[in-house]
């Protein structure tokens, strides 16, 4: 086909919020969006990826018709999603959260059912493109066909949001998210599924904060930061630009991030951290060769700030290498 | 914590919310007044005053609608104030810290519930203070004010009651519905604005384990024609110490119960 | 036609939802119904045992009225909140269904429980007064103003719905003024016992016409504008009430779309 299954040119949203109490007009604009281009091919797993805020959701619901951008287009199929939103929705399937979007006293296939009829599928189809979907995203298997919304798991949940997302047999899937909080045999199973629909040619986008993730499903993977697409290609090609690389990783207790942060950068070296209640981890990238001065310097903060280190282990490049390369490092939740 | 440090922190509560939020307050502060104007001007336009006071048996029955407004406002701030407590701390996820933070949760339930339906009821007296002084001058203030004594003697089984069902609410997994229903009932059954005689019979029944009735009893005789005798006073008074005994018994029966239930079951 | 059947859906979807949520509705009922009771009761002891024939099936019909007008501020606006925060609003969005259908569909549960509350309020009077409460000299008219007061109060809550969306206010925080409409707007006492400083406040009321054709069809009372000015008082209202909760909804939709949706009340 001459179009590309998804693109965006030059996307740009700013959302206004509120600050203070209920009768203070008082508003701060946040840019959420400061020129997203990106395309996704047919067939093509297409991942974007960045850390929360970045402006992932965002993307989603604009190129599913369900926000304007401020300027520029998303077109789905060479349909616009600003100017032909009616269009657009016949060939997408969307899914926007895990655990939402659907009523909690009724079953997974009352809901569905309902889905259907507001879609327009034939009565006489339906019940077996239902049944369908329930086996497709592994619900009949897991038994959760009749149970209703709110007795459900998290990942038959998710299953459920998929196989919505399935039932008008779309050309092209808007995927936010669509492992959040799952585990790992349920987000290998929708795994699997993303691959074999991308393989009968369909186009699918997926949004993730999980590198990892991102790296053994997509077929491209954007790195979006701040509004921005920071850096593209397949995971492979990311890698290869950090392939001078080495990572030394470490988790520490009793220690201030932020001020770890700061000390690091001041020595040079980049650093990507996550809080995890007590415990920080932390990922410093060096040249190869540099890693002793790396944990010499790690063992020196730690001493004079009485940090306990619980591990450290020196690693090759990951995608999160080429996050750190590009964006300086930072927090990544 | 100790009894003056509950005591403490529930009026802190009570009065940074009223302070942080002034539509509530201005809300409970108005409520009282357009309870009794639906009353009057519904009542005037089918009727007359003359009417209800021979219908209710009292002398002043403005006064009579004062009061059984603010019985009925305290009442149901009574309720909501305990049997919600429970019930909100487990909504809010702050029942756990509430267990640790005290030996006894029987102690922190009567006292926190004690402290906020005395603030609840003074408040709703307070607020409706000015209008019995607009009615009957310092006469009336005065007869308000003995039915708010009476109040708070009332409150004291209303406590036990609201603790009760919310831990028989708890217990049965059975959250909203079953306090939602206590509020209109109490009232119905206290015979607020009318006489419980015309209710069915077996209303009328249920009606005398129902404490409202009792500090209703009391309003009526305040408005009354006569000085209200000390012999009905007493009488009013022992029935309330009886449904003291009776539902504060069973609230801390419960309240072991639940202390026990939530710790095997863990319903927090 | 892609209308009838969202209208199709929908409408299976609210009678499901209906008798899930059943017993929660059913309480709702009896304990607006106690409520009620409460204040009817009261008003009723202010008025002469032998004017209870005429009296008893006036405040009834009040009562219907003010349940008509007053639960779907609850049923359609309070629960355009759960709507958008369980995800379903953007869910419809996408499957291009009218948010005004949804919404308005939603009338099922609020009349069955308007009814039942009623019926428990009907029951209550009938056995205080002794008088039959159900009296309709025309039966025709009775319906009509009933369900045009119906109208109204669907558009005004599919108002309060869309200004929620816009400023995440919920909506029973604006419902305080139905609580005054009930009194001074002549629907809880006819508009000619009131002052007259009141019946003019009755007048721009949009419910005080049909509970004044109300109280006609139902025990003969004449009106205060005279039967045929408030039949017209009252279409005119109904249409501008719809007209109005149309063009909320266009601007709601719009707006959702320029600047995303967020929680509404204390989410
Ligand atoms: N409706 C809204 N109103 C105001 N600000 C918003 C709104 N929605 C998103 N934002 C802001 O826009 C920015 C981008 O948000 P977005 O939801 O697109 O991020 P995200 O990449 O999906 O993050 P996450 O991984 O947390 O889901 C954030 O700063 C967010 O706070
Ligand atoms: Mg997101």
């Amino acid at each position: 086909m001459a179009t590309y299954a998804i693109e965006t040119r030059e996307l740009r949203k700013r959302y206004r919020t509120r600050l203070g109490g209920f009768l203070r007009g008082q508003y701060k604009w946040v840019e959420a969006l400061r020129g997203v281009s990106f395309h996704v091919d047919w067939g093509e797993i297409y991942g974007l990826l960045g850390p929360n805020g970045a402006g992932k959701t965002t993307t989603v619901k604009i190129i599913a018709t369900l926000l304007e951008p401020d300027s520029g287009d998303a077109f789905v199929a060479g349909y616009s999603s600003v100017r032909d939103p009616g269009r657009v929705r016949q060939i997408i399937g969307v899914m926007l959260s895990v655990e939402r979007g659907f009523f909690w006293k009724l079953t997974a296939r009352e809901n569905l059912k309902y889905f259907g009829m507001l879609y327009g599928l034939p009565s006489s189809k339906l019940g077996d493109k239902i049944e369908e979907v329930l086996e497709l995203t592994g619900l009949k298997e897991l038994g959760a066909e009749e149970k209703r919304f709110e007795d459900m798991s998290l990942g038959m949940k998710a299953r459920l949001g998929l196989a919505r997302a399935l039932l008008k047999d779309p050309q092209v899937l808007l995927l936010d998210e669509p492992t959040l909080g799952l585990d790992p045999p349920s987000a290998r199973h929708i795994r699997g599924l993303l691959r074999e629909l991308a393989n009968d040619g369909r186009a699918v986008l997926v949004t993730t904060h999980n590198m990892f993730e991102a790296e053994i499903l997509c077929d491209r993977i954007g790195i979006i930061s701040d509004g921005r697409i920071v850096a593209e290609g397949p995971p492979q090609e990311l890698k290869r630009r950090v392939s001078d690389t080495v990572s030394i990783t470490a988790t520490l207790t009793g220690i201030v991030a932020e001020g770890l942060s700061a000390k690091v950068s001041g020595s040079g070296y980049r650093m990507l951290y996550r809080v995890e209640g007590e415990r920080v981890r932390v990922r410093i990238q060096a040249k190869r060769g540099e890693e002793v001065e790396v944990l010499n310097l790690l063992t020196r903060l730690a001493r004079d700030s009485g940090t306990r280190i619980l591990e450290v282990r020196v690693e090759e490049p990951t995608l999160e290498d080429v996050f750190i390369a590009i964006t300086g490092g930072g927090r990544w939740e | 914590m100790g009894v003056a440090g509950i005591v403490k922190a529930e009026l802190y509560l009570q009065i940074s919310w009223l302070r942080s939020n002034r539509i509530l307050f201005a809300l409970q502060l108005f409520w009282p007044y357009t309870a009794i104007l639906v009353i009057y001007v519904m009542g005037s336009a089918y009727g007359s005053v003359e009417n209800l006071a021979s219908a209710l048996g009292v002398e002043d029955p403005l006064l009579y609608i004062v009061a059984a407004s603010a019985i009925m406002f305290a009442a149901s701030g009574i309720i909501d104030q305990t049997a919600s407590v429970a019930l909100w701390h487990r909504w809010l996820g702050t029942l756990p810290y509430i267990y640790t933070s005290t030996p006894s949760f029987t102690r922190y339930l009567l006292v926190s519930g004690l402290t906020s339906s005395l603030f609840q009821s003074a408040f709703n007296f307070l607020a409706l203070a000015p209008a019995a002084f607009i009615i009957g001058g310092l006469s009336s203030g005065l007869r308000l004010f003995l039915v708010f004594a009476v109040m708070i003697i009332g409150a004291l089984p209303l406590i036990g009651l609201g603790i009760t069902a919310a831990i028989a609410s708890i217990l049965a997994r059975e959250e909203g519905n079953v306090l939602s229903f206590l509020n209109p009932l109490l009232v119905f059954l206290g015979g607020v604005f009318y006489p419980i005689e015309i209710l069915p019979r077996i209303l009328q029944e249920a009606s005398t384990i129902i404490p409202v009735r009792y500090v209703v009893d009391a309003a009526r005789l305040a408005a009354g024609f006569q000085t209200p005798t000390g012999q009905g006073i007493l009488l009013i008074l022992y029935s309330l110490a009886l449904l003291i005994v009776l539902y504060n018994g069973l609230a801390s029966l419960g309240v072991s119960r639940l202390e026990r239930a939530t710790r095997k079951r863990g319903l927090y | 036609m892609p209308g009838m059947r969202h209208v199709r859906a929908v409408l299976w979807l609210h009678l499901v939802r209906t008798g899930r949520y059943m017993t929660g509705l059913v309480n709702w009922a009896v304990i607006d119904g106690l409520w009620i009771s409460i204040y009817v009761l009261g008003a009723l002891m202010f008025t002469d045992p032998k004017d209870y024939p005429v009296i008893a099936p006036l405040i009834f019909w009040a009562i219907l009225a003010w349940n008509l007008l007053s639960t779907p501020v609850w049923v359609i606006g309070n629960w355009a909140k759960f709507y958008i925060n369980i995800g379903v609003y953007e869910e419809h969005e996408l499957a291009g269904v009218s948010h005004n259908l949804f919404l308005s569909v939603r009338v099922i549960p609020a009349v069955m429980v308007a009814l039942i509350s009623a019926g428990f309020v009907a029951y209550l009077v009938h056995y205080v007064t002794g008088t039959n409460v159900l009296v309709a000299e025309n039966l025709v008219v009775l319906v009509l103003s009933l369900l045009a007061i119906l109208v109204i109060s669907i558009s005004y809550s599919l108002v309060l719905a869309y200004m929620a969306i816009i400023t995440q206010a919920p909506a029973p925080m604006l419902d305080f003024l139905n609580f005054l409409v009930f009194i001074v707007g002549g629907v809880g006492v006819p508009v000619d016992s009131l002052p007259p400083l009141l019946r003019w406040i009755a007048a721009i009321t949009p419910y005080s016409h049909p509970a004044e054709l109300i109280r006609w069809a139902s025990i003969g009372k004449e009106p205060y504008l005279g039967v045929s000015w408030e039949a017209v008082l009252t279409l005119g209202f109904v249409s501008a009430a719809v007209l109005l909760a149309y063009s909320m909804s266009r601007r709601a939709t719009r707006y959702a779309r320029k600047y995303g949706l967020r929680g509404i009340g204390r989410t």
